[in-house]
């Protein structure tokens, strides 16, 4: 039983400001808050901030996807979509595309070379997930990754998916694999906790994938984060503990169908906010997506500047502080 | 007359690497389109995803995923292949003149793929169009999840015979160990007889339609 302070994990934690106050007025420090993934061969996906937007069908967004992929591809959003649905997207509007190869599904040329990046989802259409066919151990999935590889020329990064709650042999293998990344996705097992349950599991498997890395040799290893999340402050924090990169659909969503909900966030992000529009504001249309998209990362500069990380490598839960010593004994942060 | 397309072009696979020669076949724009590959020994996902309509013919052994998703080649294996040969394939031919391993013709949507050997375990795996002939005895799960397509298995077969197909045909002459659940043994109709009787010609098999029996899923989907 968890026994926080109250009852999340991630409300726990606050960021604990840089040693030594700066010099200039705050905002004077630029910070990088750009994202990569590297392959070996140095080509790379590049994102301008740790976001990206998976699982969202064009069916999600009405008639809005044409107008979402091109604001994705401005404001330098990765997103996972098959070249099918990019189809009626113009050139000028399709953002970075990472394609996914589905557990029940063949390999496709076409999908693969025109990708970004190629990630291996093994969840299936009715969320469970299980490891593909191929697979019958580490050595299959070696060479299930290099023959997509192959295929893709050689250059494109890619990751594979895996169920938050994953044993640590299933990581070890994808860390083994050669992959260039790795994603750890909410699958019906964890649909059915509640949001606050699910920041919870969320924080825990990504502290523990990242100590692998961390233990592995790999500290940086890039750890895409699938969970549905509409907290900005829970999102910001994950990538504190050890997250690359936060799926950001479910707020998309939430925002362009949902009303009046409300983007949500704590006081803490808010603060960090400053004068930014109030988060009772009711988001309805693209520009308010626009606008949310950018008072995140609004709210990830600000906390780099606070936590005097220049680059998002350097934003690490060595910036968090535990409100709660159990909680600090969880997730392995230093407490208040 | 000397005709450019009749000239073979060899590469030796050792020599070369499988990388070097995947990279050559992939961007393949000579004009011979007769490439003779020496000297595989073992080489994992050569020639993965080319798609240049030429003739390959290969000599020696390959290791897992040989010319997976192939579109439009023609390709000949005088040697074993190992797991997951034309995985994906799209369209074109691969016959080997020897033995596959598990998952031949694994997800291939199109095509023709054959062997005068033996078969592994989950032969036709997803099968979603291709015509999959294998001539000896094959392994457990054939055909598991296929969705479309053919699947022709010319000796014993192992257990579980069609796991979770929805769709296309398996025929098979020899005993089978036992059919999975929700597949069923059907009268082989006049059309799967001539179009059997194609496939077993283009792979060279001396045997007659009639000798083979039908199954297909309780549920067929569309094919």
């Amino acid at each position: 039983m968890m026994h926080s302070e109250t009852g999340s994990l991630l409300e726990d934690l606050v960021v604990a400001p840089m040693a030594l106050a700066p010099a200039s007025p705050p905002g004077a420090h630029s910070v990088d808050a750009s994202w990569r993934i590297t392959t070996e061969s140095s080509k790379s996906l590049k994102a301008s901030a740790p976001w990206f937007v998976r699982d969202l069908a064009p069916t999600k967004v009405a008639g809005r996807w044409q107008a979402l992929c091109g604001l994705l591809r401005k404001q330098g959003v990765p997103l996972f979509a098959t070249t099918q649905e990019l189809q009626t997207v113009p050139a000028g509007d399709v953002p970075a595309r990472i394609a996914q190869r589905r557990l029940d599904q063949p390999l496709l040329r076409a999908e693969l070379l025109s990708a970004d990046a190629i990630e291996l989802n093994s969840v299936d259409a009715s969320g469970i997930w299980a490891w593909p066919y191929e697979i019958d151990g580490p050595r299959d999935l070696k060479l299930l990754v290099n023959v997509i590889r192959e295929a893709a020329g050689a250059d494109v990064p890619i990751g594979i998916s895996l169920p938050l709650g994953a044993k640590l042999a299933d990581l070890r293998a994808c860390m083994e694999s050669t992959c260039d990344f790795l994603t750890l996705v909410h699958c019906a097992a964890s649909l059915q906790k509640s949001p606050r349950q699910l920041a919870n599991y969320a924080a825990l498997n990504i502290v523990a994938a990242r100590k692998y890395c961390v233990q592995s040799g790999k500290p940086r290893w890039p750890i895409l984060l699938d969970a549905p999340l509409h907290n900005v402050d829970q999102m910001l924090k994950l990538l504190l503990l050890g997250a690359s990169a936060i799926n950001i659909a479910s707020l998309v969503e939430h925002v362009l169908t949902e009303e009046p909900k409300t983007v949500s966030e704590s006081s803490l992000t808010a603060n960090l906010l400053g004068n930014l529009p109030s988060s009772s504001k009711q988001f309805k249309e693209l520009p308010d997506i626009e606008r949310a998209i950018q008072k995140m990362k609004h709210g990830l500069v600000n906390m780099m500047q606070f936590a005097g990380a220049p680059t998002l490598a350097e934003l690490d839960s060595n910036s968090l502080r535990s409100l709660s010593s159990t909680t600090a004994t969880m997730l392995g942060v230093a407490p208040a | 007359m000397n005709d450019a397309s009749q000239v073979t072009t060899q590469l030796n696979i050792h020599e070369l690497g499988s990388r070097e020669i995947g990279n050559r076949l992939r961007t393949w724009d000579e004009t011979a389109k007769s490439i003779l590959l020496t000297q595989a020994m073992g080489e994992h996902c050569l020639a993965a995803g080319i798609s240049a309509a030429v003739n390959i013919q290969v000599e020696g052994n390959l290791g897992d995923y040989a010319f997976a998703m192939l579109d439009a080649a023609e390709i000949e294996i005088r040697g074993n292949v190992s797991k997951y040969a034309g995985h994906s394939m799209h369209s074109g031919s691969i016959q080997v003149h020897g033995h596959v391993g598990d998952g031949f013709g694994a997800f291939a949507s199109g095509g023709f793929l054959a062997t005068i050997g033996r078969g592994g375990n989950r032969c036709g795996l997803a099968l979603a169009g291709a015509d999959v002939i294998i001539r000896s005895d094959c392994g457990d799960e054939a055909g598991m999840a296929m969705t479309g397509g053919s699947l022709v298995l010319g000796n014993s077969v192992g257990q579980q015979l069609g796991l979770g197909m929805t769709g296309g045909a398996i025929f098979a002459r020899g005993q089978v160990g036992s059919l999975a659940e929700g597949v069923r043994e059907t009268r082989l109709k006049d059309a799967d007889a001539l179009r059997l009787s194609l496939l077993l010609v283009r792979a060279g098999i001396r045997a007659a339609a009639k000798e083979f029996r039908c199954y297909r899923p309780m549920a067929r989907s569309t094919e």
